[in-house]
């Protein structure tokens, strides 16, 4: 399955724990570079917990614990000797509520090349946030209004900011923890499109709740149910012809 | 009598609540319907209108009735009695009151003795009539919203107008206090600005009330005392500005540890600890101030060659910017911490680090709660009187040397109005003069300090 695609995300008996609470049970699994991955699973199953072990957001939270080795273009990020604020700039994460700070549009894009000081001057900083707003869809809408504040904009359209303040950074890989929830039907659709024109550059892993999303925009899903990886595979295989009986129910509408 | 009035009144409320509750009982099974409100409603509605308009009437009575008396009293003074001015008049009155309650002190004149002997059964009558008055009335309202309770009376609806309106009156009661004390203290300001001129006051250099007497009052002839307002002033500012550059960073940066780095654990501990800091009364602050930091200061400066005055604007500054600390730490924590844990999210998941997201993400969108903490702080250093009076002393020197003595408007005020004072003197009258021009300054420093949030919340969120 993945031989065809070079993997970038490799992960081995990853176990993460929430104080006595197991969350994530054992999950081994390898993600393609440049290909847009969807995990699916019912509500509680551990994708977003998952997900955000893959940059390591977890360690914000207190109680969380975490197993066994997860290794990011090559190298082990839970390794002792490993900085998180470079891991985050190479592994960013788009969240499932539009989170844009309440600062101006361009200082929200800006926010990130500053902190890592990718621009040496005003000219390429601006360069830099034309092109992330070009890059997320939404120049056209914000290149008049680059000084109002980003919470002006609508849900759609932060959603699209937050992406743009993203891939500013130039990460390689992108987290998406259900980006289109909190978005109608046609934002959605935009962000979709976007999604597919970014997996050319970006490797992109959503978590969704949506089958048709799934099937729409990835070429890998992965099943969770209760902290366990129940399957994976190519996209098309699992929507047609899943393996597993718990994915099929799921898959068909039967849990979840 | 009284006491029986308000228990007798209660009790027929309490009466009129059963007999609403079963009446609308009795219609309900009679005519086989449901009321409109719950039975509960029918009984509160007319046990409502018994209790409180008669109970306010008499509590109003109660405390009006004293001015009618004294009216009485007035036109029953002894024809041949010469009386100088309205203080005279007033502790005549007091007097009478005094015997009639029964404190006798020395030996009276006979028709002091017969005057409260009158009073005395003026207020006895007083009391019979308004006890009957209530009850009447309690009766009368009661029975009168009995007569409302019917299948469809909307009695719940009216019950919420009652309390709504007991609501309004409560607010009305604060606002209109506020905006009593206020008017008072303009019109003996006014009082004040006809005996000593405002621009006088507003512009003067020199702060020296002590010589008053009837030369500045009487006969125009100034010179003697000078109310220039402006040392008070200053050393206003300079005391609450060394304050705030004390409490302001410690109370942001403590608030910044408690609310991002602080675990649980030690949060529990300091945060109770830094409110236990706020309960301490001021006059404790005061002491430590004049006995301790005072005079450390003192001996510190004398080290270095500085001649610092023993007692100053800084030790005083310093110990209010520690008392300050507390509301800044505790409302900047409350502010910090209800920034929205996603924003922390987006920062870090760019790859911020942790002073990174504090300072460029965090603290920005609390800027508001922040600006609002630190007016708060303001005001308190304005309005601080008891450290002050300790340990920055009385003198009214215009200086803005922290090493020197100087005083402030509030500790000024104080000082006036300690001990006896003739109310009538210009003296007594500056303390309303300065409290008034306090007021306004602080109303202008809410105002631009409202506008500066205002203006920041429109950029951040
Ligand atoms: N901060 C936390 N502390 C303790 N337990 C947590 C925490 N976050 C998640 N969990 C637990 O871990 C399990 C997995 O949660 P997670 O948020 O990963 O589920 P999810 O698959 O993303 O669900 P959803 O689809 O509803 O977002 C759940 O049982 C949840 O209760
Ligand atoms: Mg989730």
């Amino acid at each position: 399955m993945t031989e065809t695609v070079e993997s970038i995300v490799n992960c081995k008996n990853v176990s993460v724990y929430y104080g006595q609470k197991k969350a994530i049970n054992n999950i081994s699994i390898d993600i393609g570079r440049r290909s847009i991955t969807a995990f699916i699973g019912p509500s509680g199953c551990g994708k977003s917990t998952f997900l955000r072990t893959i940059n390591r957001m977890n360690d914000t939270i207190d109680s969380c614990r975490i197993e066994g080795t997860v290794i990011v273009d090559g190298k082990d990020i839970y390794d002792p000797s490993i900085d998180v604020v470079p891991l985050r700039a190479k592994v960013g994460m788009v969240f499932q509520k539009p989170n844009p700070f309440p600062k101006s549009i361009y200082e929200n894009v800006a926010y990130g090349p500053r902190i890592h000081g990718l621009a040496s001057n005003k000219s390429e900083l601006d360069d830099i946030v034309e092109k992330a707003l070009k890059g997320a869809g939404l120049w056209n809408e914000a290149r008049d209004r680059l000084d109002e504040s980003g919470t002006s904009l609508s849900g759609g359209q932060q959603q699209r900011l937050c992406i743009a303040r993203t891939i500013a950074v130039e990460p390689q890989i992108i987290l998406m923890d259900e980006p289109c929830s909190a978005l109608d039907p046609i934002a959605t659709s935009n962000i979709e499109d976007l999604m597919s024109d970014l997996a050319k550059e970006y490797t992109i892993i959503i978590v969704t709740h949506s089958m048709q999303q799934a099937a729409r925009v990835s070429q890998k899903t992965a099943y969770f149910h209760l902290g366990n990886l129940i399957e994976y595979g190519d996209t098309k295989e699992i929507f047609v012809r899943p393996k597993d009986s718990q994915t099929e129910a799921y898959i068909s509408g039967k849990i979840g | 009598m009284i006491p029986a009035t308000y228990i007798v009144t209660t009790l027929i409320g309490i009466f009129l609540f059963f007999l609403g509750k079963n009446r609308i009982k009795n219609i309900c099974m009679n005519e086989n319907k449901k009321p409109h409100s719950l039975n509960i409603y029918h009984g509160l509605f007319p046990a409502i209108l018994s209790i409180v308009p008669p109970l306010i009437l008499l509590s109003l009575w109660i405390i009006c009735d004293d001015v009618i008396f004294d009216q009485m009293l007035k036109n029953r003074l002894p024809n041949n009695l010469i009386i100088e001015g309205k203080q005279t008049f007033l502790i005549l009155l007091a007097a009478i009151n005094n015997i009639a309650d029964g404190i006798i002190v020395g030996e009276p004149e006979r028709w002091m003795m017969d005057l409260a002997q009158k009073l005395i059964i003026w207020r006895g009558h007083s009391d019979s009539l308004i006890s009957i008055i209530t009850i009447i009335c309690s009766f009368a309202f009661g029975l009168y919203a009995l007569s409302f309770v019917k299948i469809d009376f909307r009695a719940r609806n009216a019950v919420e107008k009652l309390i709504m309106i007991g609501l309004i009156i409560c607010s009305l009661i604060a606002i209109i206090t506020t905006i009593g004390i206020i008017f008072s203290v303009i019109f003996e300001s006014i009082r004040f600005f006809k005996l000593v001129p405002i621009y006088e006051f507003l512009t003067g250099l020199t702060w020296n009330p002590e010589f008053e007497g009837a030369a500045r009052a009487g006969s125009g002839q100034a010179g003697l005392s000078t109310y220039g307002s402006i040392p008070l002033f200053v050393g206003t500012f300079l005391i609450s500005i060394i304050a705030l550059s004390v409490s302001v960073p410690v109370g942001l940066l403590s608030a910044v540890y408690l609310s991002e780095y602080a675990t649980k654990k030690i949060r529990g501990i300091f945060k109770p600890l830094l409110e236990i800091l706020a309960g301490v009364p001021t006059v404790v602050y005061g002491f430590f101030a004049a006995l301790t930091i005072a005079p450390f200061f003192r001996e510190t400066g004398g080290l270095i060659g500085l001649d610092v005055a023993s007692e100053s604007a800084l030790a005083a500054g310093f110990v209010m910017g520690i008392m300050i600390i507390p509301f800044v730490s505790s409302l900047s924590d409350d502010v910090i911490r209800a920034v929205p844990q996603s924003l922390r999210d987006a920062a870090l998941g760019l790859g911020s680090t942790k002073s990174e997201t504090i300072k460029k993400v965090v603290l920005p969108a609390a800027l508001p709660g922040i600006v609002a903490s630190i007016i708060l702080a303001v005001s308190r250093a304005v309005g601080e009187t008891m450290i002050v009076v300790m340990a920055a002393g009385l003198a009214a020197n215009l200086s803005l040397n922290p090493l020197d003595a100087v005083t402030t408007v509030t500790a000024q005020i104080v000082t006036i109005l300690v001990g006896d004072q003739e109310f009538e003197s210009a003296k007594t009258l500056s303390a309303f003069a300065l409290a008034l021009t306090l007021i306004i300054i602080t109303l202008i420093l809410n105002f631009f300090a409202l506008q500066i949030v205002k203006k920041y919340r429109e950029k951040y969120d």
